[in-house]
């Protein structure tokens, strides 16, 4: 028996006791699970990363604009309105910022550990969080020095600390000069396993600017994943009136947009062997959005010259990730979706934590209608392959 | 049909909860506006701690003559037990998920007597 006083340190090891259960359970050991977008919060560590930003400016602005003695937070990322945690009812999720670090590990890596081993993940792929609306910036040299900085920090002072977290670095896409100089840069370096954009974001992504970029980075057989967001300044979601609103719409609605650019525009005609991936966006909408350009397609062939197939076939090349999985009612629609994306070679499990509408592997691992090796190809498989992820040494739990 | 000794009324003022295993079951023991609760200490989405979780009063819309919103107000009698991992709401003393009736966290009974608090299980 044990008390729950509401007191006590914070420790994601409790917030995730249920986890370790439910990893046991399942029998997480028998097989690699890899968590391709977990979070970590760059803020909580901005005076350290201020450090790695090269730019003396942007260092400079940087450094007062933190909150005096706390080394903490930052006023130079754009923020969003919006109640995360719904008005504290999801309890776990302020109490992160709280928690302690082990003695003589960084503390990101220290935390991003704990909730590895409770969920029974083997690899997790990191990203920041505040700086997922860092698109919005309106100086380009910001974003740009920014990223790098934070480019930096994790290779040479996150990422050495253990080699079972990744990352996908941010990308500055408002300077596609910028952005290729970073994938030139850090391509190499130790734990860095693609590179990623953040769909908060208005250069249309097949300007003409950005295919040195896609060049780049099917040249190296790394992915480029849109992450999801949403952006409850966008003209078209000021008239929601409530976060369930922004958020249940924009995180899809930014992905859409930017996988419609990049097909229409035969971005993987041009670059057949560029790996594409779109992330924490849910799946549902990837059937929608399949029905309705075929549609058109058919109708208007003449505006999309450089497709040689329909846009559903390029989109089933493409690789998704789970987080947040809507769960109908009726399972059938859910395994009609997954048919829809081949999920069984194309889908990636992604668990989002430790966001508000995070997902444990027992998402996919629940699921009646997939077989044994079905699961284990979208819990760890699929990604392994991938990301060229190599066996890991010890299985979790 | 067994009474298990959990603790005493003392052990569950302040919100304290008591985590206990009933048959196996984990279970959450708790009081709230004097009345004594025990919950499946496992969450019908995802299996978390729901029964360490926030108990927050219902939230209504206020609807005037012409149907148009007036105002929202907490309703303070009706208290929604909140998981804290992603917010699910279940319904005292039912343990009906707000969100989908269809759906109820399985409940035990409590007795108590003397001070002392019993599961029956």
């Amino acid at each position: 028996m044990r008390t729950v006083t509401g007191q006590g340190e914070p420790d994601t090891r409790k917030i995730l006791a249920n986890a370790r259960v439910q990893a046991v359970e399942r029998g997480y050991s028998e097989f690699p699970i890899v968590d391709v977008d977990a979070h970590h919060y760059e803020n909580d560590s901005w005076a350290e990363l201020t450090g790695y930003i090269d730019d003396p400016i942007v260092r400079q602005l940087s450094e007062s604009s933190i909150a005096k003695g706390s080394g903490r937070g930052t006023t130079l990322i754009p923020s969003q309105v919006g109640n995360q945690d719904v008005g504290g009812r999801i309890q776990r999720y302020g109490l992160r910022q709280d928690e302690k670090g082990d003695e003589g590990r960084h503390r990101d890596v220290s935390l991003i550990r704990r909730s590895m081993e409770m969920m029974g993940i083997d690899y997790t792929i990191v990203f920041p969080t505040p700086m997922l609306n860092l698109g919005l910036h309106p100086q380009p040299e910001v974003e740009k020095a920014i990223a790098r900085g934070y480019a930096r920090w994790m290779t040479e002072r996150v990422l050495p600390e253990d080699t079972s977290i990744k990352t996908m670095l941010y990308l500055p896409f408002n300077d596609p000069e910028a952005a290729l100089k970073l994938v030139e840069d850090f391509s190499s370096k130790p734990g860095v396993v693609g590179f990623m954009v953040t769909s908060v974001r208005y250069r249309p992504v097949h300007d003409k600017a950005y295919m040195p970029v896609y060049a780049a980075l099917e040249e190296r057989g790394l992915p480029l994943a849109f992450h999801g967001a949403h952006n409850w300044y966008e003209r078209a979601t000021e008239q929601l009136n409530r976060f369930i609103s922004a958020h249940a719409l924009g995180f899809p609605l930014y992905n859409m947009i930017h996988l419609m650019n990049l097909v229409i525009n035969g971005i993987p005609e041009r670059f057949p062997k560029l790996k594409l991936m779109f992330m924490e966006g849910g799946l549902a909408w990837v059937p929608f959005l399949m029905q309705r350009l075929d549609s058109e397609y058919m109708m208007r062939t003449s505006e999309a010259p450089l497709l040689t197939k329909k846009p559903s076939a390029y989109m089933r090349e493409f690789y998704y990730s789970t987080q947040p999985m809507e769960r109908p009612d009726d399972l059938s629609i859910l395994e009609k979706t997954f048919e829809q994306l081949d999920a069984r070679n194309r889908l990636v499990f992604s668990s989002d934590y430790p966001h508000w509408d995070f997902d444990l592997p027992g998402v996919i691992y629940d699921l009646p209608f997939l077989d044994e090796d079905s699961k284990r190809r979208i819990l760890g498989r699929n990604a392994m392959e991938l990301f060229n992820l190599p066996e890991p040494k010890e299985l979790l739990p | 049909m067994q009474e298990q000794l959990v603790g005493s009324v003392d052990d569950l003022k302040s919100g304290n909860r008591l985590i206990v295993s009933i048959n196996g079951t984990e279970v959450s023991v708790f009081q709230s506006s004097g009345r004594y609760f025990a919950f499946q200490n496992r969450c019908l989405h995802q299996g978390g701690p729901v029964g360490e979780g926030a108990l927050m009063p219902k939230v209504t819309a206020v609807l005037g003559r012409g149907r148009e919103v007036l105002e929202e107000r907490f309703d303070d009698n009706i208290v929604h037990l909140v998981c804290p991992w992603h917010g699910w709401e279940y319904e005292l003393p039912s343990g009906e998920c707000v969100a989908d009736r269809r759906l109820r966290l399985p409940s035990f009974e409590v007795r108590v007597k003397e001070g002392k608090v019993y599961v029956v299980s």
